[in-house]
């Protein structure tokens, strides 16, 4: 895992928030660690460049219903 | 209701039930808006309606299309006894003057009471002060002694016909009021028509015929092409357009397609598509419009409050005059019979009508038709506030401009420019700020989008608040910001003044490890019509200022393309200083209109002395402006300019009209002409002319419309 991404997310309010991005991640069947911070808002993934695009990423936690208000790629 | 008296009897009177808070009622819309508390009983309320002899329906049941319908057939019903009654009365006339018949009379004039006198009769022993009292103390006087002399003295001329056109002539009147006041209203009906009654439910797969209102938020219908939304929706599948005219004023069709939101009462073009509703009946974006319309027409101009005044105090007058006309014509003559026509001629030509229409008329009037164009005016008294703006203040971004910034050139810092070259730096700089959601991230990805440009992922983001993004890509530092950015980089950089001059507008800079090598040069765009608002504005003689956040040189570049002089400018104004210069400018003796977008600006428009909002797009949420211009057409700024003074203009001729007709015809009916023109008038006369003055009152609003600013 080469790529780590880090979102900024609103509207999150408790665990049940955080497993819903977490299943929505999970669906898209690839190789990551996730690590979501409710109070935060802070949801960092770790995945490989060639397995997916922070887009796919991004649409999956609107999926989930959560707006993404910044990015963060390290 | 027959007049504006009575609306005031009916406020009055609500207003003395137990647990009524408000109560606000409209002559010319014949709407009444009560708030009371929770245990008060309906029906309380609906019972002292009748009687005091009206009609109350619950507005907040009704299906507002068969209000239309049934407004029609309240006409024909007008139309029906002002006929049947003329006839009844001709014939009386006929009976008079040709057979001399004077007991054919009194059957005929009879049935022509008990058939039609009865509002008048109950506005008499209600001692109600309207109009109707004046017609019915008119007719009924002229009715009973007629019947006297009759019995008593049967070889007088009675005064049988009198009565019966007295009554046949305000009904004709009533006829005529309503068929203007409908026209009147015509503008807002035509809103609630945009309503439809079936939709075709989608479930499994099968279209079901089902009727609007039992639909449920979250179901999907299928709309084809032609056919208007039933409800708000959302587009499920499919591609269209939609005419969104009767929301926005807009002409343009706006593209529909998954995702898009679609409008109750717009209409669907060229492709089928399925939509998820997403309101009911009562919550669609065009009810909100009505509903806003309709509270505003309850919104009393200050002007109308003389009016109100006078109307309350005209009936006792009128009566008090009457009665002196009759003692001083009798002691004059020592007639009875002419002494009594000439106080019957002064009770029925007197027509508070007139004036207390003069000023709802002509608001509801303009406040309909405006809304139709996507202008919407919160109350007659904005309209009165309006007519007397000296001072507008525009907020630029978003009103003058369109708000949506966009690239309009790329400066080459080291190289010499080429097409080719601007390419690969945009690819770079889209690629590199691809997840940022700054504005003017925005307009470099927008354009790297048209160019078809491919972009690659970067390897690492990040967004640096205030200053710009920090990237890299393919194994390069990229810098992407203002000044501040490349300043705080330590990078070994110059440039020159001249750079500034010549390219006026937002800068995003761009370094490529460690070295800057473009700039990129974004501007927002001047609406089209904006030049020509101003000098409209000119030519209604408002003093034009212009307030932005941008910088010095963006602000007098618009400025100049806008022909707004350089000291009626402010650039670099914080949102909260916008509110403080506003302030400013009142403080000397200013009226100040001010025209924001309605996101940051709101303490600046809460202060304005009349407030305006563009909503851009079709997003049409009704701003706490007085005033929200939909589909952010900057011409109706103008429009509300010119209507208002128009509007108060045609009040003030209203209020004139009804003042000179009763100043004059009172007299005239007194008799005070007769010693010296030999000029009188017989009551029959007197209703006619009363019927027409408050007639021309109404067909005078009615022009309101006529020269209405054209549309561009």
């Amino acid at each position: 895992m080469d790529k780590s991404a880090n979102f900024k997310i609103n509207g999150m309010h408790c665990g049940g928030c955080a497993n819903k991005i977490k299943k929505q991640i999970t669906e898209l069947d690839i190789e990551h660690t996730i690590d979501v911070n409710v109070e935060t808002g802070n949801v960092n993934i770790k995945f490989n460049s060639e397995a997916c695009t922070i887009s796919t990423l991004k649409n999956s936690i609107a999926k989930a219903g959560f707006q993404v208000e910044s990015v963060e790629l390290d | 209701m027959t007049c504006a008296a009575c609306s005031g009897i009916i406020e009055s009177e609500v207003l003395k039930l137990k647990g009524v808070k408000s109560a606000v009622v409209n002559f010319s819309t014949e709407k009444a808006v009560f708030e009371f508390s929770e245990d008060f009983d309906l029906d309380l309320f609906f019972s002292l309606i009748n009687k005091l002899g009206y009609r109350a329906y619950d507005d907040r049941k009704k299906n507002r299309q068969q209000d239309s319908n049934s407004e029609y057939t309240f006409l024909n019903k007008d139309l029906l006894s002002a006929l049947v009654s003329l006839i009844l009365a001709s014939l009386t006339m006929f009976f008079a003057m040709v057979v001399h018949n004077n007991t054919y009379q009194a059957i005929l004039t009879t049935i022509l009471v008990l058939a039609y006198g009865k509002p008048y009769f109950y506005a008499i022993i209600k001692l109600h002060s309207n109009m109707n009292t004046l017609i019915g103390l008119g007719a009924f006087s002229s009715y009973f002694y007629s019947l006297y002399l009759l019995v008593f003295n049967p070889h007088a001329h009675p005064y049988f016909e009198g009565a019966a056109f007295i009554i046949a002539f305000s009904l004709l009147g009533h006829y005529f009021d309503g068929l203007a006041k409908t026209k009147a209203r015509s503008s807002l009906s035509s809103l609630y028509k945009m309503q439809i009654k079936f939709a075709a439910l989608i479930i499994d797969n099968k279209e079901i015929n089902t009727p609007v209102i039992e639909l449920k938020e979250n179901d999907v219908i299928r709309i084809k092409p032609g056919e208007k939304f039933p409800l708000d929706g959302i587009v499920t599948s499919g591609e269209s357009h939609a005419d969104e005219a009767m929301l926005t004023g807009e002409s343009q069709v706006v593209s529909k397609f998954v995702g898009s939101k679609v409008f109750a009462g717009s209409m669907n073009m060229e492709g089928s598509v399925n939509i998820k509703i997403t309101s009911s009946m009562h919550t669609t974006e065009i009810s909100q419009v009505i509903d806003f319309v309709e509270k505003a027409q309850l919104k009393k101009a200050p002007i109308q409050q003389h009016a109100d005044k006078v109307v309350k105090y005209f009936v006792p007058a009128i009566l008090i005059f009457s009665l002196l006309t009759f003692m001083i014509w009798y002691l004059l003559t020592n007639n009875i019979e002419t002494s009594l026509l000439h106080m019957i001629a002064v009770i029925v030509i007197a027509c508070p009508c007139a004036l207390g229409l003069a000023v709802p008329m002509a608001i509801m009037i303009s406040t309909s038709d405006a809304a139709k164009k996507g202008l919407l005016i919160s109350g007659g008294d904005i309209i009165e506030a309006g007519s007397h703006i000296d001072t507008m203040v525009f907020d630029k971004t978003g009103t003058l401009t369109e708000g949506r910034p966009e690239l309009t050139k790329i400066v080459l810092f080291h190289e010499s420019p080429s097409i080719e070259l601007e390419k690969k730096y945009l690819a770079t700089a889209a690629s590199s700020l691809q997840y940022s959601s700054h504005p003017l991230s925005q307009s470099i990805l927008n354009q790297a989008v048209k160019n078809d440009l491919k972009l690659e992922e970067p390897d690492k983001f990040k967004a640096l608040t205030g200053l710009g993004v920090k990237a890299s890509l393919n194994q390069k530092n990229i810098l992407l910001g203002n000044i501040d950015l490349m300043k705080s980089a330590n990078l070994s950089f110059e440039v020159s003044p001249q750079f500034y001059t010549d390219n006026i507008g937002s800068y995003v800079f761009m370094a490529i490890d460690e070295k800057l090598v473009a700039c990129f040069v974004i501007t927002d765009p001047i609406k089209k019509e904006a030049k020509e608002v101003i000098q409209a504005l000119k030519d209604l003689k408002i003093n034009v200022w212009m307030l932005t956040g941008d910088n010095e040189g963006i602000a007098l570049k618009v400025g100049a393309e806008l022909g707004i002089s350089p000291e009626n400018i402010r650039a670099g104004v914080k949102p909260v200083h916008k509110a403080d210069f506003v302030s400013e400018l009142q403080s000397k003796n200013l009226k100040v209109a001010m025209v924001g977008d309605g996101i940051n600006d709101a303490p600046a428009l809460a202060k304005a002395d009349v407030s305006m909002a563009m909503s851009t797009g079709s997003d049409i949420a009704i701003e706490a402006a007085h005033v929200s211009v939909l589909g952010g057409k900057l011409m109706s700024v103008v429009d509300f300019f010119s209507r208002s003074k128009r509007t108060i203009r045609i009040i003030k001729e209203n209020l004139l009209l009804s003042s000179v007709y009763n100043l004059l015809c009172i007299p005239l009916a007194a008799g005070v002409f007769y010693p010296l023109f030999k000029l009188t008038l017989s009551p029959a006369i007197a209703s006619l002319t009363m019927a027409l003055s408050s007639l021309s009152v109404i067909l005078n609003s009615l022009r309101v419309n006529n020269r209405a600013y054209s549309q561009k």
